[in-house]
C-alpha cells in the first residue's frame, strides 16, 4: 500500500494539516524517552481476559486492516482495536508526533522506520519473534524489510514489524486491447515491450498509463533498472548502506528508457498531472494498454477492466533474463513503545500472519506470507499475480522501493520524472539528485 | 460632534470623560477575545518559528543549536530562487491583474445612475468564503483532460488549443495563476464598491457639467478617492501572493518538475517531508521578512501619492 494511497482528498487532508503552523507542532523537544526499557519487560503470549482497548493508526484505504482486525477481535471478543485511518501523505507527515505524543497508538502502518528507530518511539519485536517463532513463519525478506541495525542502517539488525502478506508491482495488461493491436502474448523482454508499444502508438492507442504526479513514474524508471541491477547493490543503496550510490548499473538505462518513452509518444500526455487515482481511472476505461503499478490497485481496475485485466513481472533486459518486481509489505505494522499492552498487540500481530488472516489478505490480492492460501483459478487475475510472484522468486528479482530510500526519496523522484517526461533532465542529473538527497539523508 | 467639544462647562465635560473611559474599558474587553486568538494561533506560533529556525530539529528528538546554519542552507537552496522568483510572478496574477480588472469594474458600477450589479458583485465575492483547498480541488476538475475548460474549447471549435493544462510544463504555472485572478478579484471589487460609495455626487454631476465622459469622471474622480482602497488591496492580494500553499500544492504540487514550485510549498516539504524543522521554519522567517519589505514598499509608495 505504501506510495498507493494519494488521492485528491489526501491533498485535502495534507493541505488542512499543513495549514497548521509548523511551530504548532514542537513540543518540548524530547520524546520517547523512558520507554527505551519496554523491550526488557516480560513478554507472553497470552492475552489477557478482561476488557482491553487498542488504537491503530494506519493509511489503508482498502479495508484490509479492517477486516484483520475484525478477525482477531472475533477470536477475542475482550479485545477492542479503534482504527484509525488517515490518508497517506498526512499518515506520514504525522505519524512521528503520534508515536511521541501521550496518545501514541499501540499499533501504527509501517512506512519509513529511520527517525521511529533512533528516537525509541517504536518498539523492537525481537522478543516477540522469538515467542512466537516469526522467523519461521515469515520469509527472511519480509521480516528484512523492517529491520534496522543502531547504525540506523535498514535490512539488518532488531526487527520492528512484520506484515500481514507483500504487494508487488509489475505490468498490467489489457488483454481486448493487446488482441486489436495483433499482439499475441505480453512482453517477456524489454525489446518486445518497446515493439508493442510501439503497435499501440501506430493505432493511436495509449502505450503507458503514468501517475507521475505521485512519483510513479519513478516506478517506471526503477523496472527498467532493476532489469539491470542486482537486487543486493540497489537494496543496500535503499537501505542506506554506507558508501551505497544509487550510480549504479541500470538506473541510466531506466531513466533513458522513460526519457525515449515520453518522446515517441508512448506516455500518455497527462502524466505529469495525474495522481495515482487518476491513471487508476483512466486505464480502468480501457485507454491505455500497459500501466505499471501494484496489486493493491487490483480490485479497483477489475471493476473497469474486468477479465481483460492481466498482470506480469517486469520483463526482462535480455530473453530468458531476470524479471523483477518492487515487492514490499502491505499492512505492515509496528507496535509503539509506548503501548501499554505489547502483549495484545502483538498476538494480533501473530494473527496476522497465520492462516485464517492469509485468506483475508489473499481476498484483497495481496500475497500472504503463506502463499499456498492464495486463492488463485487458472486464468484469474490472482494466478497472474501468483505466476508472476514465482517468477520473480525464482528471477531472485525481488527489490525495494526507491521512494522508501530516505524520507523526501519520493519528493525528489516525483520533480525529477516530471522533468525527464518533460525532456528537461538528463538520466546523469536525474542520478546526481537523487544520490545528494541520499547523501543528505544519511549525513546526520 | 465639533459642537460638542466646543461646549464648555467643566462638569459636562467630567462626565463625558468618566463615560468615555468606561467606553474604552468596554472597548478593550471586546478586543480581548480576538487578540488572545490572535496571540496564541498566531503570534506565539510566529514567535516560536523563528526561536525554531535557530536549530536542528527532526520534530521530535531533541534540539541541537544551528546558529545561522539554517539560514545559510535556506539561501543556498538552488529552488528556493526559483521558487521566490515564481511568488514574484503570481504577484501578477494575485495582485496586479485583480486590482487592474476590479477597477475597470468599479468604473462601470459606480457614478450616478449607473447599474449597482449586485448579484454579480456577490457572485464575485463567492471565491472568498470558499476553503482554498476546495478551490484548488475543482479547478483540478475544471483543467482536467476531458474537464470543463477543454470541453469549452472544443464547443467552440478551438479543440486544437486543448491540453492537460496543469501537466504541461509551459501551462501549469499560468494556470495556476488564472484561479489567483479568479479568487482575487471579486474580494478587490468589494474594497473598490465601497470606496466608491464616499464619493460625493456632486463631483460626478460637476464633472459632467464639465464635459467629462464616463471614463474622465472615473479617472478624475472615482480613482483619486481609492487610493487608499488600492493600497489595502494590493498588500492582502500581494500577501495572499507570496504565502500562497494551498491552491498551489492542490493543484499541482508545486509540479511539473519545479515549474510552479512557491516558497509555501518549501516550507511544507522541509518541514513534512524531510522533517528538517529548524530550516523549514528559516524558510518561513525569510519568507515573512520578504512579505513586511514588500508591503513597506506598497504603504511607502501609497503614502506618497496620499
Amino acid at each position: 500500500m505504501r506510495n498507493a494511497g494519494r488521492t485528491q482528498v489526501t491533498a485535502l487532508a495534507v493541505a488542512l494539516t499543513a495549514g497548521v503552523s509548523l511551530s504548532a507542532c514542537s513540543s518540548s523537544g524530547s520524546a520517547g524517552g523512558g520507554a527505551t526499557n519496554a523491550a526488557k519487560q516480560a513478554v507472553s503470549t497470552t492475552i489477557p481476559s478482561d476488557k482491553v482497548t487498542l488504537t491503530l493508526a494506519t493509511e489503508d484505504t482498502s479495508g484490509l486492516t479492517q477486516k484483520l482486525v475484525d478477525g482477531f477481535t472475533k477470536l477475542h471478543p475482550n479485545v477492542t482495536i479503534n482504527v484509525q485511518t488517515t490518508a497517506y501523505s498526512a499518515y506520514t507527515a504525522n505519524i512521528q508526533l503520534r508515536l511521541a505524543s501521550s496518545s501514541a497508538p499501540d499499533l501504527s502502518e509501517t512506512v519509513v522506520l529511520g527517525n521511529l528507530v533512533k528516537h525509541n518511539l517504536v518498539r523492537s519485536l525481537d522478543d516477540y519473534a522469538n515467542l512466537y517463532g516469526w522467523t519461521s513463519k515469515v520469509s527472511k525478506y519480509a521480516l528484512d524489510e523492517y529491520r534496522m541495525g543502531s547504525d540506523q542502517i535498514g535490512g539488518h539488525g532488531s526487527l520492528y514489524a512484520v506484515s500481514a502478506g507483500f504487494a508487488l508491482t509489475g505490468l498490467y495488461y489489457n488483454k481486448k486491447l493487446m488482441s486489436k493491436l495483433g499482439i499475441s502474448a505480453p512482453p517477456t523482454t524489454l525489446d518486445e515491450l518497446d515493439q508493442d508499444l510501439a503497435k499501440a502508438k501506430a493505432a493511436g492507442d495509449i502505450g503507458f498509463e503514468v501517475a507521475a504526479k505521485d512519483g510513479h513514474a519513478a516506478f517506471l524508471v526503477q523496472q527498467v533498472a532493476d532489469a539491470y541491477a542486482s537486487p543486493d547493490t540497489m537494496n543496500s543503496w535503499i537501505f542506506g548502506a554506507k558508501g551505497a550510490t544509487f550510480d549504479q548499473p541500470g538506473v541510466s538505462q531506466g531513466a533513458q528508457k522513460l526519457i525515449d518513452w515520453a518522446k515517441a509518444g508512448y506516455i500518455n500526455k497527462t502524466a505529469n498531472a495525474n495522481a495515482l487515482t487518476d491513471s487508476v481511472a483512466e486505464f480502468s476505461k480501457g485507454n491505455a494498454l500497459f500501466f505499471n503499478d501494484g496489486n493493491w490497485d487490483a480490485a479497483s481496475l477489475q471493476k473497469g477492466v474486468g477479465n481483460d485485466l492481466g498482470f506480469i513481472a517486469f520483463p526482462a533486459a535480455t530473453p530468458g533474463g531476470n524479471v523483477n518486481s518492487m515487492v514490499g509489505g502491505t499492512a505492515g505494522y509496528q507496535i509503539a513503545a509506548k503501548s501499554k499492552h505489547p502483549d495484545v498487540a502483538a498476538a494480533f500481530l501473530d494473527y496476522s500472519i497465520g492462516a485464517d488472516a492469509a485468506k483475508i489478505v489473499s481476498s484483497f490480492g495481496n500475497l500472504p506470507n503463506d502463499s499456498s492460501a492464495l486463492d488463485a483459478p487458472a486464468g484469474s487475475l490472482n494466478s497472474d499475480f501468483a505466476t508472476a510472484w514465482q517468477a520473480v522468486q525464482k528471477s531472485n528479482g525481488l527489490f525495494g522501493y526507491w521512494a522508501n530510500a530516505y524520507e523526501a526519496a519520493n519528493t525528489t523522484l516525483t520533480q525529477t520524472t516530471e522533468q525527464m517526461i518533460g525532456g528537461s533532465l538528463d538520466p546523469k542529473s536525474f542520478i546526481k539528485q537523487v544520490q545528494s538527497g541520499w547523501e543528505q539523508a544519511h549525513q546526520a | 460632534m465639533a459642537s460638542d467639544v466646543a461646549r464648555p462647562a467643566p462638569p459636562a465635560r467630567r462626565a463625558r470623560g468618566r463615560s468615555s473611559q468606561r467606553r474604552s474599558r468596554v472597548a478593550y474587553l471586546y478586543l480581548a477575545l480576538p487578540l488572545a486568538f490572535y496571540s496564541v494561533f498566531m503570534l506565539l506560533p510566529w514567535i516560536q518559528t523563528i526561536f525554531l529556525s535557530f536549530y536542528h530539529w527532526d520534530g521530535i528528538g531533541a534540539r541541537q543549536p544551528a546558529g545561522i546554519q539554517n539560514y545559510l542552507a535556506v539561501l543556498q537552496n538552488p529552488q528556493l530562487r526559483t521558487a521566490i522568483q515564481h511568488s514574484f510572478e503570481l504577484m501578477i496574477f494575485f495582485c496586479v491583474l485583480p486590482v487592474l480588472i476590479a477597477l475597470a469594474m468599479t468604473g462601470l458600477i459606480t457614478g450616478p445612475r449607473r447599474p449597482r450589479w449586485h448579484l454579480i458583485r456577490a457572485i464575485l465575492f463567492v471565491p472568498q468564503i470558499l476553503p482554498p483547498v476546495a478551490i484548488g480541488v475543482m479547478w483540478q476538475w475544471m483543467y482536467a483532460p476531458d474537464g470543463f475548460i477543454n470541453q469549452a474549447l472544443k464547443w467552440v471549435g478551438l479543440g486544437g488549443v486543448a491540453r492537460p493544462w496543469l501537466a504541461s510544463f509551459t501551462w501549469a504555472f499560468y494556470a495556476v495563476g488564472v484561479v489567483g485572478v479568479w479568487v482575487t478579484t471579486g474580494l478587490c471589487l468589494a474594497f473598490f464598491a465601497s470606496g466608491a460609495q464616499k464619493v460625493p455626487m456632486e463631483l460626478y454631476e460637476a464633472a459632467e457639467i464639465d464635459g467629462g465622459g464616463r471614463f474622465r469622471q472615473f479617472l478624475s474622480v472615482t480613482l483619486p478617492h481609492l487610493r487608499g482602497e488600492i493600497v489595502i488591496a494590493a498588500t492582502v492580494t500581494a500577501i495572499s501572493a507570496l504565502s500562497a500553499f494551498d491552491i498551489v500544492y492542490v493543484m499541482t504540487g508545486g509540479g511539473p518538475g519545479t515549474t510552479s514550485i512557491v516558497p509555501g510549498v518549501l516550507v511544507y516539504q522541509l518541514g513534512f517531508t524531510t522533517f528538517q524543522v529548524g530550516r523549514a521554519s528559516a524558510l518561513a522567517v525569510v519568507l515573512s521578512l520578504l512579505v513586511l519589505v514588500i508591503i513597506s514598499v506598497f504603504r511607502l509608495v501609497g503614502r506618497e501619492r496620499a
